[in-house]
């Protein structure tokens, strides 16, 4: 018995020393104190506790460091990269909870001016979650081949269901290609963060390599919050990107930083 | 002659050059006029962008594609407060050369304090008439990064009522009647109009937070009234309206709102008071209908708390490590194949079926065979064991079976006339009659009348009629 009450407190432990710091976390953002906040969901990502509502208000402490920042009231480096990389981990585990778009509408109109239009595919793939589409899809196409299973047996019974099978059959061929798309775009790791001001090139060459009379350097920065698309990698961290500044696309090459103070944070698989 | 030839074409290769060198700016350039005093953080202030085109004519602009594309704050800081500039076009002498210059001008308010450096953008589509031959051509265009001192709003002096509207305003409290029954509205109009920014302010409300009432807020209405082209000053009015429903009859009074804000010309904040509105509530209080408990109850975990943004999650969720997507686990993958395997198997079984179905000469055929296959072992052993009767009598329903299925008749109706009839010109005569043979000595030993010969003759002589039974064409199928 003694040794069942132990094994129920080993277990349950952990769980209770997350739900701690979650609950720190939430007790520190409601006296103000972001910075502290923000660390207690911090310990809980580092721990590998994840969970939508950790990312979501880790986000939020990011987001009022950095507006607190923008009142003058305390001076030093911005959060709002930051900001925006943990809502779209929140939005990619709980993709239809409103609050977490629009927070993080409203963390991309503070960087861009004005809230850019997300692409409809990517808007459509971020409608459900990847294992959400996978679940959908596969019901689907499960329930369409076990129709036509059962009509195989019984082909008495097609007449039943001979209007919407060809629905439910492509139907289950569309999900199943979303769901794949879906997948893909998660796992492609080619997403990221800038949460630095970042220089961009013209070239994957470092400044001194480039000589003075060649244009090399892009005249505006990678700004803090600004999200992107990797297109290219190469081993000795240069990456090529794409993104949108504002109304501009543009594109060029920066440098990955050191892991201990990093420059881009690229969303995970 | 030759000389004024070298000096003409002197000259155009100079404008050709010249052309060729010009940069973008000498096209097309975005210019923006600031306020150059420091402007408070909230405050209305006007943004004079411009578009300048040196060199080029009037008469050759799209206008259609400037007022397409606006420019933009690239930088945050500020906000626009109408829905699209004020635009205009003139002819303007700038450095002592007239040429088109475009203005889009709004009215704009800071959202942060500091020393901001504001950048405004656009991309327009322009004649590039540097090209050796003119063409339309893409131009992104940035104007330099402008300066602009951006004040906190002062902490001292600001009233409880302050709810961040910078300007110079007044406030007008209305209601539609004076004397209502208790419980149902009175509709409340308070009207705040004057320069400044209306678009984020939300209503005030009276120090006592509406006791005695009940308040259904309606959706508040925002009117843009004139606007100061030079100075880009917006007068707007906002009418917030509520229903309130008095709670208790008897003479009562729709308690005094206070609004306040700061006024950036006398750079101190203003407060305004409205007077308490007299109103008498009649009737009695309706009597409160009991709600059964579990009625209240789910009526409660149906309405969701409203959300607001910046409001942390009280419930963490399920704290977990990141799993990997099940499209990459193999279980899944097994299980996804589940359903196709048994749609294979079962269309493959249901083909098969409907070709045997379609075919039952084939099938007898099969049948048959695979009966022989099964008699002959049997019968040997039976020749090896001797029991004649039993021998005969398995050996005569094959020989049944076999003449059945080749000749496409049933095997129960066959005797010796049926097979005279048959076989006729289908067998050899001698083979017919050693088949005939065969019966007659197998209905006469099972019937007892005679004495069985050797059985693995017997066998033998069966062996030989099958085989010259195989020998008729089989009946095939019309499929």
């Amino acid at each position: 018995m003694k040794f069942k009450t132990l094994l129920l407190i080993l277990y349950t432990l952990p769980a209770l020393a997350s739900e701690l710091h979650f609950e720190k976390g939430n007790q520190a953002y409601a006296r103000g104190q972001y910075e502290n906040a923000a660390t207690e969901y911090r310990q809980l990502l580092d721990a590998n506790q994840t969970s939508a509502a950790v990312h979501f208000n880790l986000a939020n402490a990011y987001h009022q460091i950095s507006r607190e920042r923008d009142d003058g009231q305390v001076r030093g480096a911005t959060q709002l990269g930051r900001a925006i990389y943990h809502y779209r981990m929140a939005r990619r585990m709980d993709p239809r909870t409103r609050i977490i778009t629009s927070n993080l509408q409203q963390a991309r109109e503070r960087v861009h001016g004005q809230a850019p239009r997300e692409r409809a595919w990517r808007v459509l793939l971020g409608f459900f979650t990847v294992n959400e589409w996978a679940i959908v899809a596969w019901l689907t196409l499960a329930a369409w081949l076990l129709l036509m299973t059962a009509g195989c047996v019984h082909p008495v019974w097609r007449a039943h269901w001979r209007s919407w099978q060809p629905l439910l059959g492509g139907a289950g061929i569309a999900l199943t290609i979303l769901a794949g798309l879906a997948w893909k775009t998660q796992t492609a790791c080619n997403e990221a963060v800038a949460v630095r001001d970042t220089p961009v090139f013209k070239r994957p060459l470092a400044p001194e390599e480039v000589p003075n009379n060649v244009a090399h350097a892009e005249p505006d920065a990678l700004r803090e919050g600004i999200e992107m698309d990797i297109i290219e990698r190469q081993e000795n961290g240069w990456l090529k990107i794409a993104f949108a500044d504002g109304l501009l696309n543009r594109s060029g090459w920066v440098r990955e930083g050191a892991m201990e103070r990093p420059n881009l944070l690229i969303f995970p698989r | 002659m030759g000389l004024r030839h070298a000096i003409r074409a002197a000259f155009l290769n100079l404008v050709l050059a010249a052309a060729l060198n010009a940069a973008d700016r000498d096209i097309v350039f975005l210019k923006a006029e600031l306020p150059g005093r420091p402007v408070y953080r909230g405050e209305m202030f006007h943004v004079d962008m411009q578009v300048h085109f040196p060199g080029q004519q009037m008469r050759r602009i799209d206008i259609n594609e400037l007022r397409n594309h606006p420019p933009r704050a690239r930088t945050e800081g500020i906000r626009f407060l109408l829905n699209r500039p004020y635009f205009n076009a003139a002819l303007e002498r700038v450095n002592s050369r007239q040429h088109p210059v475009f203005h889009y001008k709004r009215a704009a308010v800071a959202t942060r304090a500091g020393d901001l450096e504001l950048v405004f953008n656009t991309e327009l589509m322009v004649e590039d008439f540097t090209a050796n031959v003119p063409r339309k051509a893409k131009f992104e265009l940035a104007t330099d990064a402008l300066p602009l001192k951006v004040l906190p709003l002062p902490i001292e002096g600001r009233p409880g009522s302050f709810t961040s509207a910078v300007g110079e305003f007044e406030m007008i409290v209305q209601a539609d009647k004076d004397r209502v029954a208790v419980n149902n509205p009175v509709e409340l109009t308070v009207t705040i109009r004057g320069q400044g920014a209306l678009d984020t302010l939300t209503m005030p409300v009276p120090d006592n937070a509406w006791k005695g009432f009940r308040v259904d807020a309606l959706t508040p209405r925002l009117r843009t009234g004139t606007v100061n082209l030079n100075a880009m000053t917006v007068y707007s009015t906002k009418d917030f309206r509520a229903n309130l429903l008095p709670l208790k009859p008897g003479q009562t009074e729709i308690p005094p709102i206070r609004f306040s804000f700061f006024n950036p010309k006398t750079r101190k904040y203003e407060e305004q008071v409205s007077k308490p509105l007299p109103l008498l509530a009649h009737g009695d209080v309706p009597r409160e209908v009991e709600v059964p408990e579990d009625a209240a109850r789910m009526a409660a975990e149906e309405e969701p708390e409203p959300e607001t943004p910046f409001t942390q999650q009280k419930d963490p969720g399920l704290l977990a490590a990141p799993s990997t997507p099940l499209l990459s686990q193999t279980w899944f993958l097994a299980a996804n194949a589940v359903p196709l395997f048994a749609w294979l198997m079962a269309l493959t079984w249901r083909k098969r079926r409907d070709y045997y179905d379609a075919r039952p000469r084939l099938v007898r055929r099969l049948r048959v065979e695979k009966l022989s296959r099964r008699t002959l072992t049997s019968l040997e052993q039976l020749a090896r064991n001797g029991s004649p009767p039993e021998f005969y009598g398995q050996a005569a329903l094959l020989l049944r079976e076999r003449i059945g299925e080749r000749l496409d008749i049933p095997a129960g109706g066959i005797t010796e006339a049926v097979l005279r009839t048959h076989l006729e010109g289908r067998l050899p005569e001698k083979q017919a009659a050693a088949l005939g043979e065969f019966f007659t000595e197998a209905n006469a030993v099972r019937f007892g009348s005679e004495e069985a010969s050797a059985l693995p003759q017997a066998l033998m002589k069966l062996r030989k009629n099958i085989a010259a039974l195989e020998q008729l064409e089989a009946p095939v199928d019309e499929v």
